[in-house]
């Protein structure tokens, strides 16, 4: 791009007017534009300490879905801020944690949006710009931050062991771009065409080399979750309309076995602190540190979700887990 | 290719304007979009040239001691240079002692690697694969287009299937690191080391390798990513090719002569010592002698001898043209690996230079006192006018110290001289600086009375460090000073309570103190090593310091206490910032601090005086240290007198 600035440049210069600077702009202002109207900011409740409570997200239908990454700015239903300014409340409607993507909701109607390709279309030296509200520079109504930069690499980091400290394993986009960075998890990766090509992911190392990695999840990975999550084949918001049992009746953390972390916070994380012998989760090797996310399909959000939705299942039904242990997504089924 | 060539034609350029005109609305804007789409074809097509050639290098089983951020075992690329399975790579995979290193092919098939031979130059290694795969050799031209802004693109291969990954860039600039590696602005991370950097015409400039310029950063790798990398051109490397092949190390080529001015951006190529068993010396270049050429290129300073050498490998033989006495001579050297290292020498006098009678005349030097004790005792009195040692003239006291120190030990010197108006010569045979510390101080200094003296405290702009120095009120007393910067350990961090404490010492010895607390009190950190010499040049300007007898040192230097942070950092100061202290003084039981240890350079030569005895045995570091041609005194039981007397008696000739 610049190559081409420049080039005009000189034309302009030995044309003899600086009108003709104009010509040298490229018209990647319509472009970045374009792709600047489909991406929100997201901003959490504070997280954890010392870590940003913000994150990029798109939206995915003229109805107000938006995919973002899945992380712990989600510890709370986020709020998140449009293009434009306008701001919403937003509701965690499905999260995959396999794909580190989570699908927020809005109330809003035709909004512009991104559709999302069957086939991964992107290969190596391709052009991208990638949106994102890098280190949330766009604050209040300011659309989200631009920057251009290529395809460096369409590959597979999975193979080699342990490589890639996140659940999500396939193929990857390498940018030749320093886009990831904080803030810009979840940001839009778009192609010359406007098409979205992926989503930039969280910030990681390459564990193999050390070296800090500018990578994103092809959206043709995330399409199939996106959909079935819209069209409401797989939600993981806790159906409200499951009555709670009487306590003797439903299970409990303590009864399979689970001793907790202790509930200190207003949203404590589920996190296994200790297994009791010969319990349940003894049973099905869960482990200390063992991150709940999942109970029955539904979303655990704190330890506090996590007793109600146990309230719902009846003590001598099994319980489907999913939890997180390090980079793994584990599915676990606790037998009573 | 063809596309983007028309574009850059002047032709069509105006079509390509009113493209842009015409077609503006459309989504993307198709006249940029048709650029970007043929930037991106034409950088796919280039690399699509080379890629079956790059294969990926992993790096098995290897001790994990990283230095900065990039794992000792990160998998990199490299090139098969030979259908017979010769590989060249970085050496950044034969960097750490490893169980194997694999290569693999495009196909995805490993291959276990042997190493054949190593570019120490230009960190370069060549491997060796048996397969029965057909490898497609990557061909190096002979001739660069090497014109700085060209396109280029880094391109290597990564990930678990040994995808293509590239990045484009510019050439930033060529004859980088002492003429050695081009630089462009791509940007490389760890995974492009080994493979190539090519134009858009698939060509092939050059081979990526992880390297900062000098100064930059403790570890070659800490650039990655920043837009600044290096690459060893092809033309180079198709000349070295077939030595490496057959087996053959290459290392940088050695010369052995030390420069007349202390700064090498100085202007002036005069040599002030030529190293013995050194090419210098076998091929007749003298001290005096002034550099004028160095393979055909016109060199100024000795920075661009430095540079001018930098290409050239030992063994090479290059012409250099010098002047002697008014007359250019040209003379033939073949570049060494090694140059036996020095073993500095001393006579034992403080010298003084005064200009000349007229403005053409050399620069005298006189001594100006003997050291009792010394060689020079009995040989040599104030007032001696010193013409030459040998042939050289002798035209500064820097150059006089450079002869010493490159002078051979038990070797007898012909010093001719001045002496109350008579010319006359002197046999004498100078004394090693290894060895015992002299027990006593140069007379006129003994017998003078110290002024007043005062402590403060010293603040620099960009350093929060804690520091405070003692040093005489102005204009009094004694000229000729020392000046000790004393590092405070974690935890110390009253500096200027140690130099009071100090004071009558450093009042004795003539030796203005500096004491320094750590920024951080844990710890010291990599990026006060250039503070510390900042606050040593900033106490230089307040006294009437010989800037040759600057020291830095630990309290571990005073015999009985122990070593801790501070000696390793002093160590490290004094290494790294070598043009600023000329002796270092820590514990025999200091840690080697983690900097690259360079040869003791004749014109500001570092001497270590650590506080053992005659037969107590050295710290295992100092041998590394005494073959880079280091001295080491033996300070016995070191008291702080003794330290600050040492100080002093830097200035020493």
């Amino acid at each position: 791009m610049r190559r081409l600035t420049a080039l005009l440049l000189i034309v302009a210069v030995t044309a003899g007017s600086f009108s003709d600077t104009a010509k040298a702009e490229t018209p990647l202002g319509k472009w970045a534009r374009d792709a600047q109207q489909r991406v929100v900011k997201i901003y959490g409740a504070g997280g954890l300490k010392g870590l940003e409570a913000y994150q990029s997200g798109f939206m995915v239908s003229p109805e107000g879905h938006i995919a973002t990454a899945w992380s712990y700015v989600l510890d709370v239903e986020p709020i998140v801020l449009l293009d434009d300014g306008r701001r919403y409340e937003s509701k965690i409607v499905g999260f995959e944690p396999a794909l580190e993507l989570a699908i927020l909701k809005i109330e809003v109607s035709d909004v512009p949006f991104f559709e999302i390709e069957e086939k991964l279309s992107a290969s190596w030296g391709d052009p991208i710009i990638a949106v994102s509200n890098l280190f949330n520079i766009a604050t209040g109504n300011e659309p989200a931050s631009v920057m251009q930069g290529t395809v460096a690499s369409v590959t597979d980091l999975n193979a080699r062991r342990g490589t890639f400290k996140t659940p999500y394993r396939g193929k990857v986009l390498i940018l030749d771009l320093i886009a990831n960075n904080p803030g810009a998890a979840g940001g839009a990766v778009i192609d010359s065409r406007g098409q979205l090509v992926a989503m930039l992911g969280k910030e990681l190392r390459d564990s193999a080399t050390g070296a800090w990695l500018n990578y994103a999840v092809p959206a043709n990975a995330l399409r199939q979750t996106i959909g079935d999550i819209i069209a409401g084949r797989k939600t993981t918001i806790p159906d409200s309309s499951t009555p709670e049992l009487a306590r003797k009746d439903s299970h409990n953390p303590d009864a399979l076995g689970m001793v907790m972390i202790p509930d200190v916070l207003e949203v404590t994380p589920a996190y296994i602190d200790n297994v009791s012998p010969d319990s349940a989760a003894a049973r099905a090797a869960l482990r200390p540190d063992d991150l709940i996310l999942l109970v029955n399909g539904q979303r655990v959000d704190s330890q506090r979700t996590l007793r109600s939705l146990l309230r719902t299942v009846d003590r001598r039904d099994d319980v489907e887990l999913t939890v997180q242990r390090d980079t793994q997504i584990l599915p676990v089924t606790l037998q009573p | 290719m063809p596309r983007l060539s028309s574009l850059c034609s002047p032709v069509a350029v105006p079509l390509l304007t009113i493209a842009c005109t015409l077609i503006l609305g459309v989504r993307t804007g198709s006249a940029d979009n048709e650029y970007r789409q043929a930037m991106a074809k034409a950088v796919r097509e280039a690399a699509n040239r080379v890629l079956p050639s790059v294969v990926s290098i992993e790096i098995i089983g290897t001790a994990q001691a990283t230095a900065g951020e990039v794992e000792q075992d990160a998998p990199t690329s490299g090139v098969v240079i030979d259908p017979e399975g010769f590989l060249l790579a970085s050496s950044i995979v034969v960097q750490r002692p490893s169980a194997s290193i694999l290569a693999v092919l495009p196909d995805g098939s490993r291959h276990a690697a042997k190493v054949i031979a190593r570019d120490y130059h230009r960190d370069l290694v060549i491997l060796k694969i048996d397969t029965d795969k057909k490898l497609k050799a990557i061909e190096f031209p002979a001739t660069l287009d090497l014109k700085i802004g060209k396109t280029t693109v880094a391109v290597g291969r990564y990930g678990g299937d040994a995808s293509p990954i590239v990045s484009r860039g510019v050439l930033s600039g060529a004859e980088r690191l002492d003429g050695v590696a081009l630089q462009t602005d791509a940007r490389v991370s760890p995974a492009f080391y080994g493979g190539p950097l090519i134009d858009l015409y698939g060509q092939v400039l050059g081979i990526l390798i992880p390297a900062v310029a000098s100064g930059g950063a403790p570890d070659p790798t800490s650039w990655y990513d920043s837009g600044i990398a290096f690459a060893i051109p092809s033309d180079v490397i198709l000349k070295k090719i077939e030595r490496l092949k057959s087996g053959n190390d290459i290392k940088p080529g050695l010369i052995g002569i030390a420069s007349k001015t202390k700064d090498p951006y100085d202007d002036g190529t005069e040599i002030s010592a030529v190293r013995k068993r050194s090419p210098a010396e076998a091929s007749g270049i003298k001290a005096g002698d002034e550099v004028i050429e160095v393979d055909g290129r016109p060199v100024r300073r000795h920075q661009e001898i430095k540079q001018a050498l930098g290409r050239f490998d030992a063994g090479d033989s290059i012409r250099i043209k010098l002047r002697r006495d008014g007359k250019e001579i040209e003379i033939e050297t073949e570049l060494a690996d090694t140059i036996p290292p020095l073993q500095p020498q001393r006579l034992g006098i403080l010298a003084s230079e005064q200009p000349g009678e007229t403005e053409n005349d050399e620069t005298q030097v006189f001594v100006d006192d003997v050291v009792p004790g010394t060689v020079a005792e009995g040989k040599l009195e104030p007032g001696d006018r010193i013409l030459k040692l040998g042939d050289t003239d002798v035209t500064s006291i820097g150059a006089l110290r450079s002869l010493l120190i490159s002078a051979e030990p038990d070797t007898e010197l012909v010093l001719s001289l001045t002496r109350q108006e008579n010319d006359q010569t002197i046999k004498i045979t100078p004394d090693s600086i290894s060895g015992p510390a002299l027990n006593e101080v140069a007379k006129q200094w003994a017998d003078a009375k110290p002024g007043n003296w005062k402590s403060e405290e010293i603040k620099l702009p960009d350093a929060g460090n804690a520091a405070a120095f003692l040093a005489p009120e102005p204009g009094d007393g004694d000229q000729s000073l020392g000046l000790l910067v004393l590092l405070l350990n974690p935890g110390q961090d009253a500096p200027r309570k140690i130099v009071d404490e100090w004071r009558e010492a450093a009042m004795a010895a003539g030796v203005v103190l500096c004491a320094i607390a750590p920024e951080d009190a844990r710890r010291w950190q990599p990026k006060e090593l250039n503070a510390i010499a900042n606050f040593a040049a900033a106490v230089i300007k307040k006294a009437p310091i010989n800037p040759t007898a600057v020291a830095v040192a630990a309290p571990g230097a005073i015999a009985g206490i122990d070593a801790e942070a501070a000696d390793s950092m002093a160590l490290a100061v004094a290494i790294s910032q070598s043009s600023t202290f000329f002796g270092v003084s820590v514990s025999p039981k200091t840690r080697s601090p983690a900097v690259r240890l360079k040869e003791n350079n004749p014109s500001a030569a570092l001497q270590f005086l650590l506080p053992v005895s005659a037969n107590q045995e050295l710290p295992e570091w100092s041998l590394a240290i005494q073959r880079m041609g280091y001295p080491i005194v033996r300070g016995g039981d070191t008291t702080i007198l003794k330290l600050l007397n040492w100080v002093r008696l830097l200035q020493a000739i």
